[in-house]
């Protein structure tokens, strides 16, 4: 007995410092297309904000070693993000100041095992090879200035002195170009630093109801979201100090992850005001924040971090660039936190008589009755779980005329059927306890407890 | 609760109850003799203390430290001071020993973090964090005389923190002059932080006996 205690104290101190993660888990993203297919349609998992090594603050602002080569190793980290988080269409977005210098065969960043899409003889998006499973991502080039424009099919204008300007610009002029000539979707991004009026005044395709970057910088906090600049800081930094290994940075998101009202009074002003507008969710990765590696030896803010994270789902008709850009123009998808999980099953749509009008699209009511439906999603089945139960919450909202929205149904667990005879816009959102990834979280485990925003769909719209 | 901090709590506590049991010093024993103590070690860099020995197995300690680097002002600094107190117990065996204290350690860092950026802007210029642990401390060792009077000791064992916490202070120039907004708040994380296990390192404790 008396020799006991000490091996007791040995095995605890030896215990004390070996590692203790929790268990381990898929940080792949399923195939969207396994996540179901609303009304016949197929999912495409589809990210619009992104920055490749050609943006001059991308990659530690070193994306351009040699002015002109993208950076090897931030390059695969780009494609490595499109190939685990099963990216079906990943527009780019660069800033301009490199960007308007290259060719637009350049700003697709091909490799030697890639396809090029040509359209008159013009390469216009990138088929990435090289993933496992034979998946194959498409890479549309685009840049971000004031304006953002999504899947260019080639320059505005072949010399560069002329087309620089309209890409830092923000005239009717630039984004007629843009769709125009260029071929382009042309949206807002960082919409909480943009007034209303002047979002009418461009009359986007889309803009953005959620940006990463928005989220987590101090400055944006404070002067936009008029949140405390450094508060959920610490949240982000305790990834970095964590010699036990003990945490899944897979999971840091959860410690910050919040889309500020300002960008629902926004998108609720611009619906009221007749622009039906798509939303999307902007990831703005660059790899260019903490160059450390978490626990699982990638950077904190690693592209296939950041890209698993957050997602829009869109539902097209095939899996090619013109069945993306007309699901993203019309608002047929939603954004999706994915990294709270796969959401499987989801749908949102309107049946007036023997009319379906689903989500994006513009149907009369005719003076009768609409039958709205918000398919509760499951989580899909690989998706990292333990063995809690997570609560997913569904909520109908109606864009009210004076540019706010009112919860009109809600349920826990079950589709919403909702019976209007009501006009308007209407968009559903589905929120997450989840429970599920509780063993994954370590120290933060509280969060579990949490409910988190999962799923914003775009409206649908109810004439009368 | 993880399996790591509930086996480092069941080994504390038996040793609490094994010292207890086997230490009735102050029944047999109503002397001390008092060793004052200098020790280099992790993370307190520098520690002095003294302990109070009996003649049963058991001895007792308090000492702590605090060190600041640089000495002067600058915007990279360090800090830590930490108090401990406790009780060694020897089993007569070569000078080996186990000891369990109690302790409370501030960690101090100022530092310069403009290199964190997004898109080109530093998030902040500095930050100050102070972190605040209360934690147990078991730990084995041995001790044995270089001479009749002085001592030479070395151990090994781990802060466990019992309860912690921390603050943040940002420097934003221009961002903002409210305080509030530079004072951080977040206490999961920061208690984390501060409440990680901690090796404690003697690398050498030389202890005087006084008559």
């Amino acid at each position: 007995m008396k020799s006991g205690w000490t091996g007791l104290l040995l095995t605890g101190l030896t215990v004390g410092f070996s590692t203790g993660c929790g268990p381990s888990y898929d940080n792949t993203l399923p195939v969207a297309a396994v996540l179901g297919s609303p009304r016949g349609y197929t999912i495409a998992r589809t990210t619009t904000h992104f920055h490749s090594p050609i943006s001059w603050d991308a990659c530690d602002k070193n994306g351009l070693p040699d002015g002109v080569t993208p950076d090897p190793t931030c390059l695969a980290d780009l494609k490595n993000a499109l190939c685990k988080n099963k990216i079906d269409f990943m527009f780019l977005t660069d800033h301009p100041d490199h960007m308007t210098g290259f060719e637009f065969n350049q700003l697709l960043v091909p490799g030697p095992s890639d396809t090029l899409l040509y359209s008159g003889g013009v390469p216009y998006a990138n088929q990435v090879g090289g993933c496992d499973g034979g998946f194959t991502p498409t890479v549309f080039p685009g840049f971000e200035g004031r304006l953002m424009a999504l899947g260019m099919m080639n320059h505005v204008d072949p010399d560069p002195a002329v087309r620089g300007p309209m890409y830092t610009g923000e005239t009717l002029d630039t984004r007629n170009k843009l769709r125009d000539v260029s071929g382009a979707l042309v949206a807002i991004p960082h919409t909480e630093s943009r007034t209303v009026s002047y979002m009418q005044a461009l009359s986007p395709d889309a803009i953005e109801i959620y940006n990463f970057h928005a989220n987590v910088d101090p400055k944006i906090r404070k002067t936009d979201l008029h949140e405390p600049p450094f508060q959920d800081l610490p949240g982000i930094l305790t990834y970095l100090i964590d010699p036990y290994h003990e945490l899944n940075a897979d999971f840091m998101f959860m410690n910050f992850f919040n889309v500020n009202q300002i960008y629902f009074d926004d998108w609720d002003q611009l619906i009221a005001g007749g622009l039906k507008v798509t939303g999307i969710g902007g990831s703005d990765s660059h790899e260019n924040v903490f160059k450390t590696t978490a626990a699982d030896g990638e950077r904190l803010d690693g592209h296939r971090r950041i890209a698993r994270f957050m997602s829009n789902h869109y539902l097209v008709n095939s899996m090619d660039p013109a069945s993306i850009k007309d699901a993203i123009k019309k608002g047929r998808g939603w954004v999706v936190i994915e990294g709270l999980g796969s959401p499987q099953g989801m749908d949102f749509y309107a049946t007036v008589a023997s009319t379906t009008i689903g989500v994006g699209e513009t149907g009369p009511l005719s003076g009768g009755n609409a039958v709205i439906t918000v398919k509760a999603p499951t989580l899909y089945n690989r998706s990292p779980r333990g063995t809690g139960i997570p609560i997913i919450r569904l909520e109908l909202r109606k864009v009210m005329s004076d540019g706010t929205d009112m919860v009109v149904a809600r349920s826990i667990g079950s589709d919403i059927q909702y019976a209007t005879a009501t006009p308007g816009a209407y968009r559903a959102e589905i929120y997450i306890t989840p429970r599920h990834l509780e063993p994954f979280l370590g120290d933060f485990s509280d969060n579990a407890d949490k409910e988190f925003r999962w799923i914003i769909t775009n409206h649908l719209y109810l004439d009368p | 609760m993880t399996l790591r901090s509930r086996l480092a709590a069941v080994a504390a506590l038996l040793l609490a109850l094994h010292l207890s049991f086997e230490s009735p010093c102050y029944a047999e024993n109503s002397s001390f003799i008092y060793a004052p103590e200098f020790g280099v070690t992790f993370p307190q860099p520098i520690r002095i203390g003294v302990e109070a020995r009996t003649d049963t197995k058991v001895r007792y300690f308090f000492g702590g430290g605090y060190i600041k680097y640089p000495f002067s002002e600058s915007t990279h600094q360090f800090s830590v001071m930490s108090f401990e107190g406790g009780a060694r117990y020897f089993p007569h065996f070569y000078g080996l020993y186990a000891g369990l204290g109690l302790g409370y350690r501030r960690v101090g860092v100022t530092t310069n973090v403009s290199a964190f950026q997004i898109e080109g802007q530093a998030i902040a210029t500095s930050a100050s964090l102070a972190l605040n642990t209360i934690y147990l401390f078991p730990s084995i060792g041995i001790n044995f005389g270089l001479t009749k009077k002085l001592f030479i000791g070395f151990d090994i064992g781990v802060q466990y923190a019992l309860a912690a916490w921390g603050s943040l202070n940002m420097n934003a120039d221009g961002l903002t002059t409210n305080p509030n907004d530079l004072q951080v708040d977040n206490g999961p994380a920061m208690n984390r932080v501060a409440g990680l296990l901690v090796p404690e390192i003697t690398l050498f404790r030389l202890s005087w006996v006084l008559d």
